[in-house]
């Protein structure tokens, strides 16, 4: 299988720009070196806490942030340098689902409208088969026809983000990022949008981004997961084999956080002490040592390497087995 | 064709959308009794002016020298003559006109650039600063000294008031909707049309615009009242209308010179001038509260 995505060494910094010239007096590094790749029909997981960039990454890989540096490939080709013409043909190909459905739509269109802006951006349909294009994404996404002419109002959480699901389908995408999908939703609903999810990617064939902070969900539908943490990826392994055989101490701490649903058993909880670092003033080494169960001397000094261990899985750590 | 069931299309859902939205807006405007009364008055007013050559009992501009400064409840003149013996009911009836006419266009003036630069000021951060520092020269002036300037520059004359207050107006339309495109273009959805491949001008126009209309409507029915109550300064300083045209601010300061006598001169176009403005004030406080959609849940 073929790569669809590849991202090398993306870097994200914002500006923090102060006093009467606004000149800018230090960086917030969002994202700082983030390196995956993702094969055609396949899901990446990106798993992290708040604030360590892993949406970011996913809205600098859209391009709706100016990447700082790095590579995108899409199918090959690098979208970083493409003009403002050539990127926007080629986000046919890569759309994207948002965490809040009551943000993501605009009050003042109908579904269909939403629905249909697509289509006309990207000159796919007109007329009576553009009409018809978007009762059959309503139908795709498990949404009633007649709420073609209803505002996004008078729909519940869920039925919104089915609006997202088939606004990003409209395009007939190759690559969607799902930004926290199902977050905002009740656990009842986020169950059937994952598994409209699903259904979708292997009847169109797709390739998902899927950022989430719940490893449950993430367990449910990812091949791949990458962990990030303080704008970088400290873990990258096939699913079964991340949570098998966690690596980083960060990971073992994540997926000993998981709930249990059986109250009985007993599993060791690794407590982390203290907060992440300020994304601002990085420490030097290991991002991670602060609050590392395992920190050595060398932790603080240099900084591990992502390096595959074997059979793809990646991780930064001096100690990684 | 398809530009034609594109068109039809969209006016049916508009149609039916704005049915509801107003049928809304007066439910909660109704709620509000100051609201109410506002709006009330608001309306009457607008009939009024429609109407004056129906409803005026006589002609503003016909002098009747034999009955000059008649008093209040004068048969044939219900609220009296004044120095030239013009009916001053007509007179009021049609100085309602020019009041409307002048906050209206002049309010429309500041809002049509005001948007605008509201508009590219907060979603272009480039031109923020530039645009930001030339609203704050005019936000400095005192606001009828600004007025003032302008229209010693410009000359006397009623056009010349509304380009006056017009501008005058700008800037805190500017700030006003800069500071709403500065929440709603950090929305996911304007984000969702740009990773659909939107224009910048579609999403300035389309997207964001529309969400701002809320606040812009309050802001500019509140706008009015200050309007009307500057351009009637304006006529009352000699700047504005000009004699015989029958405008409030301008028959108060003709009025002046017979206090002692005739005080209702003076007086019945200042409490025009007062009605007017409380009501476009209340009608704006309600709108406030019914289009903010925080309060809303609140009540």
């Amino acid at each position: 299988m073929e790569n669809l995505l590849e991202v090398r060494n993306l870097k994200k910094y914002f500006p923090i720009k102060k006093g009467i010239f606004s000149k800018t007096v230090n960086y917030v590094k969002a994202v700082d070196g983030v390196s995956f790749s993702v094969k055609q029909g396949q899901t990446l997981g990106l798993v992290g806490e708040s604030g360590c960039g892993k949406s970011t990454t996913g809205r600098t890989i859209l391009r709706l942030y100016e990447p700082t540096s790095g590579n995108i490939y899409m199918e090959g080709q690098d979208i970083v340098p493409l003009g403002k013409k050539d990127m926007r043909k080629k986000r046919r190909d890569m759309q994207m689902i948002f965490q809040d459905p009551y943000a993501s739509l605009n009050p003042r269109l109908t579904a269909g409208q939403i629905i249909g802006r697509v289509i006309d951006v990207h000159k796919i349909a007109s007329g009576k088969e553009k009409e018809d294009l978007i009762y059959h994404l309503l139908d795709v996404v498990g949404l009633n026809a007649q709420y073609y002419n209803r505002y996004p109002n008078e729909f519940s959480g869920g039925q919104r983000q089915r609006i997202g699901i088939a606004r990003a389908l409209a395009s007939n995408p190759k690559l969607i990022i799902c930004d926290e999908p199902v977050s905002a939703l009740d656990v009842s609903i986020q169950a059937q949008i994952i598994n409209l999810l699903q259904d979708i990617q292997s009847k169109y064939n797709l390739t998902y981004i899927f950022i989430s902070h719940n490893l449950a969900v993430e367990k449910h539908i990812s091949d791949n997961i990458a962990v990030m943490y303080l704008g970088k990826i400290v873990e990258f392994a096939s699913k079964d084999d991340l949570f098998a055989n966690p690596m980083h101490p960060y990971t073992i701490a994540l997926l000993s956080a998981i709930p249990e649903p059986d109250p009985k058993k007993n599993s060791a909880r690794v407590k982390l002490e203290g907060d992440v670092p300020s994304p601002i003033n990085i420490p030097i080494g290991c991002r991670f040592a602060q609050r590392c169960p395992q920190k050595k001397a060398i932790c603080e000094e240099k900084e591990p390497e992502l390096i595959d261990t074997g059979k793809g899985h990646f991780v930064a750590c001096h100690f990684g087995r | 064709m398809e530009e034609i069931a594109k068109q039809t299309g969209l006016s049916k859902v508009s149609t039916h959308k704005s049915k509801n939205q107003i049928f809304e807006l007066l439910k909660s405007i109704k709620r509000n009794k100051r609201a109410c009364i506002g709006l009330v008055i608001v309306a009457a007013v607008i009939l009024i002016a429609l109407l004056a050559p129906i409803i005026s009992p006589c002609d503003p501009y016909k002098q009747d020298l034999n009955i000059r400064l008649a008093e209040i409840g004068t048969k044939g003149h219900i609220l009296g003559t004044d120095e030239y013996g013009r009916d001053m009911l007509s007179r009021l009836i049609y100085g309602t006109r020019l009041s409307l006419l002048v906050g209206f266009f002049s309010v429309v003036f500041g809002l049509a650039f005001g948007v605008i630069l509201g508009l590219l000021s907060g979603y272009y951060s480039a031109l923020d600063t530039l645009i930001m520092r030339v609203v704050d020269v005019l936000l400095a002036f005192p606001g009828v000294l600004l007025a003032l300037a302008i229209v010693s520059a410009l000359g006397p004359g009623l056009v010349n008031v509304i380009i006056a207050i017009g501008i005058w107006s700008i800037p805190t339309v500017a700030r006003v909707v800069r500071s709403t495109v500065l929440y709603i273009k950090e929305l996911d959805y304007v984000t969702a049309a740009k990773s659909i491949g939107e224009s910048d001008s579609y999403i300035l126009f389309k997207e964001i615009l529309p969400n701002c209309t809320s606040s812009v409507i309050v802001y500019a029915t509140m706008r009015l009242a200050t309007a009307i109550l500057s351009a009637s300064t304006l006529s009352f300083l000699g700047l504005g209308a000009q004699p015989p045209l029958s405008e409030w601010g301008a028959m108060a300061a003709t009025g002046r010179n017979y206090i002692y006598q005739a005080p209702h001169l003076t007086l019945l176009p200042g409490f025009a001038i007062i009605l007017v403005v409380y009501a476009f004030n209340s009608l704006g406080d309600g709108l406030r509260d019914a289009l903010d959609p925080n309060l809303k849940n609140a009540i």
